[in-house]
């Protein structure tokens, strides 16, 4: 671990907005910053989640005019500072995803490649925090580039060569401060349901009368999964606008009704019940299927934004207890 | 007071469901985080003591009204949400013969943002108006306008102007409420929760969510935002109750309450019209007359 005086790493993260496009915390949600004294937390995670640098709400996939085709280019490079470690995991699931040997998604990847992730211990979690469920924690370095701990006037800071080069020259040695305490009192704070084996449980679970049961509630916004950091499904289609052709993928929502209304008219989930069922299997049952992860990081923004009090947890402890 | 309200919420649930005369009753449980109440579902007698009555009930039930068209619904209501049954009715998206209503008098709902901000997790006990939804600030409707069985002392109405926020931004200019309406506009991210928390949005299929035609692209775009929220508040025109269920449930805390507001005093003002308080009186939305007033035509 090393150490970093605050006003040093700001007055550097300032110089590093010429070659980098910065995100960081300003305020409620996570946006791009021209200036670092734009950076301000108004609660532990930010709303709007940091899977919006690298999978926008809406991109154009190419613009056409007469034939003419264009794909847009993208060589930014990123720094997203200050994100959560549960965000970091929630990159790291969406690498799994879009960055596949067999169906890389060069839109991903273009921006996902050139980005540099460092992430901010939480020393304090909210209420809503369940990452401990999921082997993950609320100092875990191991998605990110860098970790920072916040000590008041400094942080402390371990990483990869390729975020700490970014600080060369301002990090000092830490005096050997010790860190353990302080993590395991923010792990203590967090109470997370039990989750090992439901992955298998659920295989079983298609046709159980829980999924009626858990989605009653729902009124089936798209909220939970629009703030979701993992949630990743979109929609493609055709926009023209101002003159200006193109293909566009947009953020779409299984808790929508019209998610797969197929051509004909038919739609095999029509019930929110069954929406309801493809959101938890989807994180619990296809996710671990697939990449051996969990799809759900316990950022707990589905249960904080909820309009009803939809609770993940209270669906996942239901679902363990049949 | 309130214990006496949960106490025959709880009684009058359970005389209902074991009675057959409901198949279900829809009320509020305990929420699992500060500040809030969730809507639950009781089928069986024995599970009524999961109903509880408190200043954090705020959903309006209603929206669930038209989720069990072959039952028998017993519904907790607030004022408001009387009003949007006799707003369903009106639109015969009801029969009352199917409908068991349980009116509580409301003297208010906290808003729990506001209290996480100035108490944290430690709930006050006196609470000022300032910790109203806004919606509650305005309302003069507390108490249920129809009900089978009513529970709580009758709360003192309103008596004055019951618009006094829309009457202010009428007063601005009209770039200044452009401006207004753009910034609150380019906050959405078109999750629609404010559409599905609204009982009266009960459109099979949203004009947003049609192919052929496509009234609208998709994503984020101002305009699209705008026209979004433009056509949701027209559709709603002399039809919303003013409950605020729409601002309560955005995510993106946009102020969106005065604009449907602002079309509810207009319809107040043209058509002599308020909605909720008589089944059999249809919105001016949902009608026509020879007698329409046509000033804007000429």
């Amino acid at each position: 671990m090393k150490k970093i005086d605050k006003k040093r790493l700001f007055e550097r993260l300032n110089n590093l907005i010429k070659d980098y496009v910065v995100y960081a915390p300003k305020g409620k949600d996570f946006g791009k910053i021209e200036d670092t004294s734009e950076i301000k937390r108004e609660s532990i995670n930010v709303r709007l989640s940091p899977k919006q640098v690298f999978l926008p709400q809406e991109e154009a996939l190419f613009t056409f005019k007469q034939g003419d085709i264009k794909v847009p280019e993208n060589n930014e490079k990123y720094i997203l500072f200050g994100i959560r470690p549960c965000d970091a995991k929630a990159i790291a699931l969406l690498d799994k995803n879009f960055d596949t040997k067999d169906f890389p998604d060069p839109y991903y990847i273009d921006r996902r490649k050139n980005s540099i992730l460092i992430a901010e211990a939480c020393i304090e979690p909210e209420s809503t925090c369940f990452c401990t469920a999921f082997g993950s924690g609320p100092f875990e370095s191991k998605d990110a580039d860098a970790l920072i701990i916040d000590r008041g006037d400094y942080y402390l800071i371990d990483g990869n060569e390729k975020a700490l080069s970014l600080f060369d020259g301002l990090l000092e040695d830490d005096g050997g401060e010790k860190i353990l305490e302080l993590k395991k009192k923010a792990e203590d704070s967090i109470k997370s349901p039990v989750v090992e084996g439901i992955d298998k449980k659920l295989s079983s679970m298609i046709d159980d009368p829980i999924w009626d049961e858990v989605s009653r509630k729902c009124i089936t916004c798209g909220a939970c999964t629009y703030l979701c950091p993992t949630c990743y499904c979109f929609d493609i289609q055709d926009v023209g606008k101002d003159d200006k052709y193109m293909r566009e993928r947009v953020w779409d929502s299984c808790m929508f009704t019209v998610y797969t209304l197929e051509a004909s008219g038919h739609n095999p989930r029509k019930e929110k019940e069954k929406r309801m069922r493809q959101r938890v299997m989807h994180k619990f049952n296809y996710y671990p299927f697939l990449y051996d992860e969990y799809g759900c990081v316990g950022c707990g923004r589905c249960i904080k934004y909820c309009p009803v009090n939809v609770d993940i947890r209270k669906i996942i402890t239901k679902i363990m207890e049949v | 007071m309130a214990d006496k309200i949960v106490e025959n919420i709880r009684k009058e649930a359970k005389r209902i469901l074991e009675e057959k005369i409901v198949d279900i009753v829809i009320g509020f449980e305990k929420g699992t985080l500060p500040y809030t109440a969730s809507p639950v579902f009781i089928e069986n007698p024995d599970d009524v003591d999961k109903l509880i009555w408190n200043r954090y009930c705020h959903n309006n039930l209603a929206v669930y009204l038209r989720n069990f068209p072959d039952k028998k619904i017993g519904i907790i209501v607030k004022g408001c949400d009387s009003r949007s049954i006799v707003a369903l009715m009106a639109e015969k998206q009801l029969t009352r013969e199917n409908i068991y209503i349980i009116g509580v008098p409301c003297e208010g709902m906290l808003d729990k943002n506001k209290l996480l901000e100035e108490f944290g997790d430690n709930p006050p006990i006196e609470v000022k108006e300032e910790f109203l939804y806004p919606s509650c600030q305005y309302c003069e409707h507390k108490n249920p306008v129809i009900y089978d069985f009513l529970t709580g002392e009758p709360v003192q109405e309103k008596e004055e102007e019951p618009y006094p926020d829309v009457v202010e931004f009428e007063k601005k200019t009209l770039d200044e409420r452009w401006k207004y309406f753009q910034e609150e506009a380019s906050k959405c991210i078109r999750c629609y929760a404010c559409r599905q928390a609204c009982p009266m949005c009960y459109c099979e299929e949203c004009f947003v969510d049609t192919n052929s035609p496509k009234w609208l692209d998709p994503g984020i775009d101002l305009p699209d935002l705008q026209v979004w929220h433009i056509i949701r508040a027209y559709h709603q025109a002399g039809r919303c109750v003013d409950c605020g269920a729409c601002e309560r449930a955005c995510p993106m805390d946009i102020k969106i309450l005065w604009l449907t507001r602002k079309l509810n005093k207009d319809v107040r003002d043209l058509f002599e019209f308020e909605i909720g308080i008589d089944p059999e009186k249809v919105p001016p939305l949902g009608t026509f007359s020879l007698y329409d007033k046509e000033e804007f035509l000429i």
